[in-house]
């Protein structure tokens, strides 16, 4: 596998194929990213296909990057703020306002079912606030670093690191109930 | 993250950070399973942990909206046309062709194994000379045209084609059912006629069908336009792919064209810039006009190039004139009717329109 930065200087140098390594590799994260701001999906392919209009126009002139993922996350995020300003898709909910003094989750082991506990998380997951949603995702499945999450959102990197501790205290909260739960089920099973 | 990494001590949040978990669960559980299944054995009291990683990566995936399959590829082609030319101008190095960048998009995808449905559309419908090329049925001939003049090439059934410097042709020796064969660049057919074997020419973005004709192709790889001029017969014009075949084809008869613009996606007919003589006498003498009235005149031209010709002006049945235009171009015979009568004539699409004319000679 290439480094990003052996990549983007390429790109930088004006090597189209590097540029569409680029555009291969985070076309489907940044769309899934872009459409958790804009439901209208042809928006968001619109979004997406000026950016890397934009990038490649001005590939002389970016600066090095060595996290490609990071950089193109930030600039359609920017990207869509600006386009949609009117239109309130960035929810204005602080991202602090989530607070929960669950403690930390003892060393218990826990054997449920794994298909199920996804399907619970899911629905914890879709009822938190959308901004807590887009920090987790960017946390636990993009795999950005917290200082990282903090740029892109445009929030503090404490700001960031709370809003993930209370997001995963509550998860965790939940699959304990529904552990709690799965053994009652099954107790009343074998009984 | 560090080389000596001490898994008995992680969490959930640190197994969702760990590049090696994070392998194991986007495959889908084929890479890395043997060191996870070690693990788990190894660490039974992580289990739970494990477990609630794996289910909050998997509840984070199923809420990733991907995209429909073909939107990366039609997103991508937009991109690669918008910045088409800036390549040409801006570029310190020589331009590569466009397929390039598609092959480059197309390996990337099948070392990374995501997003496998894309891949296999592209391959389905590929829209450049290359990759449709590369995905034919059948094994084929490549001739590129590497010299500075036009070279014919004789196919299996008698057709010939006339390939222009630096223009690639592909065929093999046809099927039972079909003469299919691939462009890229320009080339002049004359097909055998062969009404029960279709003649397909796959020219990157468009496709031309016909039974036996002759026409011009000219599509380059990476041109945003290509041109169908046909000079005898009937030649069925479509947008390659899913979506062109959705879609009404266009019909071209003799001295007409099409220019497709694979951006817009449109065609635009129109009349070529030269027409030749389809039919008629094919006699230049038949052009020599003596005391002939002007609607003749002009019905003789229609016939001889195969063009409509439009005009409200009911004098022109009474008006008669002379003029030896013999063996001139088609353009330049109505230039000289149309100052000797007094008026003027414009081409709209396919058809010619003359206004005026006092015929006042």
């Amino acid at each position: 596998m290439q480094r990003d930065t052996d990549i983007w200087n390429a790109f930088r140098s004006g090597d189209k194929e590097a540029f569409a390594t680029i555009y291969a590799l985070h076309f489907d994260a940044l769309y899934a990213y872009g459409k958790r701001f804009i439901a209208d999906e042809t928006r968001v392919e619109d979004a997406i296909q000026d950016l890397f209009i934009n990038l490649w126009r001005g590939h002389a002139n970016v600066s090095p990057v060595d996290n490609i993922k990071f950089y193109l996350f930030r600039s359609l995020r920017r990207d869509i703020y600006r386009i949609t300003e009117k239109e309130k898709v960035f929810p204005k909910v602080e991202l602090d306002a989530f607070l929960h003094d669950y403690d930390q989750p003892e060393d218990e082991p826990m054997h449920y079912d794994e298909k199920e506990l996804t399907i619970k998380l899911v629905t914890v997951l879709q009822s938190l606030p959308k901004r807590q949603l887009e920090a987790i995702t960017l946390r636990y499945y993009e795999n950005f670093s917290i200082s990282e999450i903090a740029v892109i959102m445009e929030v503090s990197d404490k700001t960031v690191r709370n809003t993930l501790h209370n997001s995963l205290t509550l998860l965790r909260k939940h699959s304990r109930l529904f552990y709690t739960v799965f053994k009652l089920a099954l107790a009343f099973i074998w009984h | 993250m560090e080389m000596s990494k001490n898994y008995g001590d992680y969490n959930a949040e640190d197994f969702l950070r760990d590049e090696r978990f994070r392998r194991w669960v986007a495959s889908d559980g084929r890479e890395e399973a043997v060191f996870w299944e070690d693990f788990k054995m190894r660490h039974p009291e992580k289990s739970g942990e494990l477990t609630l990683a794996r289910s909050l990566w998997a509840s984070l995936n199923s809420l990733q909206e991907m995209p429909a399959p073909n939107v990366r590829e039609r997103i991508w082609q937009h991109v690669g046309e918008a910045t088409q030319d800036v390549t040409d101008t801006d570029d310190q190095r020589p331009a590569r062709p466009l397929y390039r960048w598609w092959l480059a998009a197309a390996a990337i995808l099948i070392i990374g194994g995501l997003a496998w449905t894309f891949y296999t559309t592209f391959r389905e419908e590929p829209l450049v000379y290359r990759d449709q090329v590369a995905v034919a049925p059948v094994s084929l001939d490549e001739k590129i045209n590497t010299t500075q003049k036009e070279q014919t090439i004789t196919l299996a059934d008698g057709s010939t084609v006339l390939l222009k410097p630096g223009s690639k042709l592909s065929y093999s020796g046809f099927s039972d059912s079909e003469r299919v064969v691939y462009l890229d660049g320009e080339g002049y057919f004359d097909v055998a006629k062969n009404p029960s074997k279709p003649f397909i020419v796959y020219a990157g973005r468009i496709v031309v069908q016909v039974v036996g004709t002759s026409f011009r192709v000219s599509s380059n790889t990476g041109n945003v336009k290509s041109r169908v001029a046909v000079s005898s017969g009937k030649v069925k014009v479509f947008a390659a792919g899913k979506k062109g075949r959705a879609e009404e084809p266009v019909f071209l008869t003799p001295n007409q064209q099409v220019v497709f613009d694979a951006q817009a996606h449109v065609f635009a007919k129109s009349l070529v810039a030269q027409p030749v003589q389809v039919g008629g006498t094919g006699e230049p003498k038949e052009f020599d006009f003596t005391n002939t009235s002007v609607n003749a005149v002009l019905h003789t031209i229609e016939t001889a190039y195969g063009v409509t010709i439009r005009h409200d002006n009911a004098a022109f049945a009474s008006c008669n004139l002379t003029a030896p235009l013999g063996d001139m171009p088609m353009f330049r015979k109505l230039d000289i009717i149309c100052q000797t009568i007094g008026a003027t004539y414009e081409v709209f699409g396919t058809e010619i329109v003359i206004s005026g004319g006092s015929c006042d000679l």
